[in-house]
């Protein structure tokens, strides 16, 4: 696999803090890769490095084999950034807009407006394209504002949570046109703090915690690696503190109790062993009225691994 | 309907604070509020304020020189100003800083003394102002050299020491009895005596307290629109406090930027610059009835205005029109006259109509009630307009 | 980097295009103030001596000043004079605004003087017109000091004289004096005063025999220890008389030329606005990337292959080309609408250019303290108002000290330029003042600009 984008030993400090701390990954060419993790734990600040907006205090970031810095232009031509605000000129034309920043990429005057049309037809503004962003709704402006980061055809774009603070209808329409971008073959470093955006969209996720990468992987491999077991819930009508009893004989059950009218179980590969459980019930004289099983998330895996929640 | 008059009036008071303290909040407002109305008020009384009269740079040394300035400065209407030499002189006179110059060589005093010939420059601008300065020169060298003069004509005549002859005809000067030149003054509205009774400070400080008040409310008239921008003026409505009981603390907060602006001036002014406002309740009305006019027109510009930037430029553009307009950078007795009636289009033109009557004539209410009452009818006029179209604003 | 520039120059100029507080700003207002401060202050207009006379004594002293000294005046251009024939004529002139002052000769004007008795002229001035009363007094004094002489010159023979019979000698010196005064006040043609005022005391023989035994009684009494002439000759008194009467002034003025440097009023309140509202329209060139952060573009700019550089420079154009395109536009149209005398174009285009890069220059160093786009437009209002007032663009500063204040601003050093420009055509006169402008510019864009470079990062 061909790593469009290689990060080694990244280094930022802010005064005191640490920002990024010693972060390595790869991005291979055509996959989406997440950087996970809570709000301040490093994600803008490293991706800034990589999109060239700031210095590293050490390590190298090479964007399809160029060194990137702030000053790289070369490697700056194979990156699109999407930042995670609006960045936009309202009093623009969505045309105007994206022939300004072709300019800038320096895109010569047949390819620009091929290219451009190209993008206002994929982001859904061909027919508004006259119109000043201003006056857009916010949907189109956001899909604007990543129609400007694919402008240039980079190799590599960075969307810097493009779902912050959007409705959930735009949310949608934007994450699906991310899944497009995965499927034209172009890599795209991701970063957030919604698990579930997480585990639809990236090939591969890198946790990231106060300025560390604690792990990396797919979402399975991240899963599996902290062996966390499922969670399975039963409503049970009868006796539920008997039947939790009885649940604990059954294969792979590491813990059973009664909550109410449920019991819990938390158990390995519950999948093949529902019938087991089950039947475990039904032996204590109770019945089942409700079966619900839970995978662990990438929540889990997240306070696993930092002992914090992902979320605020 | 009858609610409680005192939690309306508790809400009005709550919504003025609120106005008042993010007006304080503001940084810049600082500068704008309580810096720069004075630095204006100093600046125009150094250039307008005190000793009048033509600037003429004298350029020499001695006593002979110093005595030439006495005489020059006892000419009246002229103020002499020492320059060190001939180069910055006429650079000074060139540019307009000084009417003229004179410029007294070396020698000047001896020659003087042995009654000698001498030449003075005069230096001037090639324009009649200039020039015409000149003849105040001539007189007051020619009387300064009258002894000298004499004894040369009786020392060529009769052979006698000339230097010995000066000090005769010093002497004997006084007691030649001489031509008196006396000034009557004629015409003029007696505009002279009347700002002659001024503190250096006073002028500027009356035109700079309506200038600010007006230019302070509109600029500050931003504030009302971020207060729609930001969703607070509908947050206010939706409380239970009634419509007007808001759009009446609004307004008060912009009446209360106003006075504060112009108690700050009235006060720092009278304290730190001897500065006399004339009767106390005079002054008071005008001033108060000219806040509310000032808070309304701000009121008017913010409900109109479509955002913060373009509300606080044009409040800034309007203010220093109406402000030149209206007298208050310029007395308006030195305007043209055709001016003096475009002024009355303007709250600052009766304002400061009145604040000559109240100040420089000693002036009462019973004085100024024009004026008041022309201001208290553009008030009413003012607030109703704007109470319309701030409710139009922020009521959808 | 330059291709880049020009690409951000062109995006901020569409953008500047759209947004109408440029026009307001850079256009509108500046010539909407200069037209209502020129109207307003236009009040001060060109300066005319116009003075009238009253000649009550129609005796030949008055003469000589009606005959002698107000023909002088006129001919040098210097005033206009009107005769009236009494005084309430004058006054009602004065106070119609018809003559700025007047001088009255008061009846029996020239006996006085005759009779040593001295006398009194009187000016009548407006006070609302102080120059023209200075002058008319200064035209007075000099006209009395020139009476007084002769009688000063003969109170000092007979000083000299010393312990001579005061009676004898005073109607010897008196008739002397007269007689040969009056024989030149002919042929002086009346154009000196105190030719005048020497035919008087000849026709007068009497009357001076007692002025000037008056005079010799007080001279006499302060002369002791003096030079003594020994017996006084009436022929010495008559010569000294008639010198002091013809003789001109022992020290005189001479007038040295001054260069007019001074703008007129028009062209100073629109160079002055011009000037003031140059510091706001580039204030967005050095600050305009706070405003591109403020809108999210900037991380979208730095992400592009193009340097920081590029944005600056790209800002700093757009703002020098706007700044221009503003200066040239008040310019001419206050040069046609309101009639402002700019001055030579080549002279005026190097102060322009050089009062534009001060601007940008000022305004990139204040604008490197700011941390937002608002902040940073409070920050150079407040700059851009004081240096404003410093450099006299509302009102002129006077001479001392507030005049030297003009000095550490460019709106001081534009205007001087101009009224430098104003008394010599050559562009090379506005060099002086360029070069000042330059000096501001770079000193504070330097830091300014190394300030900004460390923001951005």
């Amino acid at each position: 696999m061909d790593a469009v984008l290689q990060c080694t030993g990244l280094r930022r400090a802010f005064g005191e803090l640490k920002a990024v701390d010693d972060v390595s990954f790869e991005v291979g060419a055509g996959e989406t890769y997440g950087l996970l993790g809570p709000n301040g734990a490093g994600k803008t600040t490293a991706i800034s490095m990589v999109a060239g907006l700031l210095a590293t205090d050490g390590g190298e970031i090479l964007v399809a084999g160029e060194v990137m810095t702030p000053r790289a232009s070369a490697a700056k031509r194979h990156v699109g950034l999407v930042p995670q605000e609006l960045a936009i000129y309202p009093d623009l034309t969505a045309r105007e807009n994206l022939d300004f920043f072709a300019r800038l990429y320096g895109m010569d005057k047949g390819g620009r407006a091929n290219r451009i049309d190209r993008v206002l037809e994929v982001i859904g503004l061909a027919d508004r394209a006259g119109d000043r962003a201003g006056e857009y709704s916010g949907g189109m402006k956001r899909r604007l504002n990543i129609g400007i980061g694919l402008l240039h055809e980079p190799r590599l774009l960075i969307l810097d949570e493009p779902t912050v603070g959007v409705d959930p209808q735009s949310r949608n329409s934007i994450l699906a046109s991310v899944e497009d971008l995965a499927t034209d073959g172009i890599s795209v470093l991701y970063t957030t703090h919604y698990m579930e955006e997480a585990e639809r969209l990236c090939d591969r996720i890198g946790v990231i915690d106060r300025g560390r990468l604690v792990a990396e992987g797919t979402r399975r491999e991240l899963v599996s690696r902290i062996g966390e077991q499922d969670v399975v819930r039963m409503k049970v009508v009868g006796d539920a503190s008997a039947a939790a009893a009885a649940c604990e004989s059954v294969e792979g059950v590491g813990s059973s109790d009664a909550e109410g009218d449920e019991v819990v179980c938390l158990m390995d590969a519950a999948a093949g062993r529902l019938p087991a459980l089950l039947a475990a019930v039904g032996t204590s004289g109770a019945s089942v009225a409700g079966v619900q099983v839970r995978e662990p998330d990438l929540e889990d895996v997240f306070l696993h691994l930092t002992g914090n929640a992902l979320r605020d | 309907m009858s609610p409680a008059v005192g939690p309306a009036v508790g809400t009005v008071l709550a919504i003025s604070r609120v106005e008042l303290i993010r007006m304080l909040r503001e940084r810049s407002n600082l500068f704008f509020v309580f810096v720069l109305p004075l630095l204006l008020v100093v600046f125009i009384g150094l250039q307008f304020g005190g000793t009048a009269g033509t600037p003429v740079g004298v350029v020499g040394d001695g006593a002979a020189t110093d005595e030439l300035v006495e005489l020059l400065d006892e000419q009246g209407g002229v103020n002499v100003t020492r320059v060190d030499d001939a180069d910055e002189l006429e650079d000074l006179v060139s540019r307009g800083n000084l009417g003229g110059g004179v410029v007294v060589g070396e020698g000047y005093g001896a020659a003087l003394a042995a009654a000698e010939p001498f030449t003075i420059g005069f230096v001037a601008r090639p324009d009649s102002a200039s020039m015409s300065l000149r003849t105040v020169v001539e007189a007051a060298v020619a009387e300064h050299a009258a002894a000298s003069q004499a004894a040369r004509h009786v020392a060529d005549v009769t052979g006698l020491e000339a230097s010995t002859l000066v000090d005769l005809a010093d002497d004997v000067r006084g007691e030649v009895a001489t031509v008196t030149v006396t000034a009557a003054e004629v015409g003029g509205d007696a505009l002279a005596e009347e700002f002659a009774g001024l503190g250096q400070f006073d002028l500027g400080a009356s035109g700079q307290l309506f200038l600010f008040v007006f230019l302070t409310s509109l600029a500050g008239s931003a504030a009302l629109i971020q207060t729609r921008q930001y969703g607070v003026a509908a947050r206010m409505m939706s409380t239970p406090a009634p419509t007007p009981v808001v759009l009446a603390g609004l307004a008060g907060g912009r009446l209360a930027v106003a006075l504060f602006q112009a108690l700050y001036i009235i006060v720092v002014t009278t304290v730190g610059f001897d500065v006399d406002w004339g009767d106390p309740l005079a002054t008071g009305v005008l001033v108060l009835l000219f806040c509310v006019v000032a808070a309304a027109a701000g009121m008017l510009l913010g409900s109109v205005a479509r955002n913060d930037a373009q509300a606080s430029g044009a409040g800034v553009g309007i203010a220093l029109v109406a402000a030149a307009l209206g007298g208050s950078m310029m007395p308006l007795e030195f305007f043209p006259e055709g001016m003096r009636q475009i002024a009355l289009l303007t709250p600052h033109g009766w304002a400061n109509t009145a604040m000559a009557e109240i100040v420089r004539r000693d002036g009462g209410v019973a004085d100024v009630a024009v004026e008041l009452g022309v201001l208290a009818a553009i008030a009413v006029v003012l607030t109703a307009l704007a109470t319309v179209t701030l409710r139009r604003a922020i009521v959808r | 980097m330059f291709a880049a520039a020009l690409t951000i120059l062109r995006k901020d100029a569409k953008l500047r295009l759209r947004d109408r507080s440029v026009w307001v700003f850079a256009f509108v207002v500046p010539l909407a103030l200069t037209y209502v401060f020129s109207l307003v202050f236009t009040g001060q207009d060109e300066f005319r001596f116009t003075a009238g006379v009253v000649d009550l004594d129609g005796g030949p002293v008055a003469e000589g000043f009606t005959d002698g000294v107000v023909p002088a005046l006129v001919e040098e251009g210097l005033a206009e004079v009107t005769a009236f024939g009494d005084e309430v004529a004058a006054r009602r002139a004065i106070e119609e605004e018809e003559i700025g002052a007047a001088w009255v000769i008061p009846e029996g004007f020239s006996e006085q003087i005759d009779a040593g008795e001295g006398g009194e002229l009187t000016v009548l001035v407006n006070p609302d017109r102080s120059l023209t009363g200075q002058v008319a007094l200064g035209v007075a004094d000099g006209f009395a000091t020139r009476i007084d002489r002769a009688g000063l010159a003969v109170a000092v023979v007979i000083a000299a004289a010393g312990e001579v019979d005061g009676d004898g000698a005073g109607a010897g010196a008196g008739g002397g004096a007269g007689a040969g005064a009056g024989g030149e006040a002919d042929a002086d043609a009346g154009a000196d005063a105190d030719a005048g005022a020497g035919a008087g005391a000849g026709d007068e023989a009497d009357a001076d025999a007692g002025a000037d035994a008056d005079a010799a009684a007080g001279a006499g009494a302060g002369a002791d220890g003096g030079e003594h002439l020994g017996d006084l000759d009436p022929a010495i008194l008559a010569e000294v008389a008639q010198r002091a009467a013809e003789a001109g002034p022992l020290i005189s003025v001479d007038e040295l030329a001054a260069a007019d440097r001074q703008l007129d009023g028009t062209t100073y309140l629109a160079a002055g606005m011009a000037v003031f509202f140059l510091f706001f329209t580039v204030t967005f060139g050095v600050t305009g990337y706070l405003e591109e952060r403020q809108q999210g573009t900037l991380p979208r700019l730095l992400a592009a292959p193009i340097g920081i550089s590029a944005v600056h420079l790209g800002k700093a154009l757009g703002a020098f080309a706007l700044g221009l395109v503003s200066m040239t536009v008040l310019a001419v149209a206050s040069a046609t609408v309101l009639d402002a005398t700019w001055g030579p174009v080549g002279g005026v285009a190097v102060l322009v250019v050089a009062a534009v890069i001060a601007a940008l220059g000022v305004m990139a160093l204040v604008g490197s303290f700011a941390n937002t786009a608002e902040q940073a437009g409070n920050l150079q209002s407040v700059v851009a108002l004081v240096l404003g007032l410093a450099g006299g663009v509302f009102f002129p500063m006077g001479a001392g000290l507030l005049g030297q204040l003009a000095l550490v601003s460019p709106h001081g050093w534009f205007l001087r330029g101009l009224g430098d420009l104003a008394g010599d055509p050559a562009w090379t006169s506005a060099l002086p003042a360029a070069g000042a402008l330059l000096v501001f510019g770079l000193v504070t864009a330097v830091p300014g600009l190394l300030r900004m470079q460390r923001g951005v990062r």
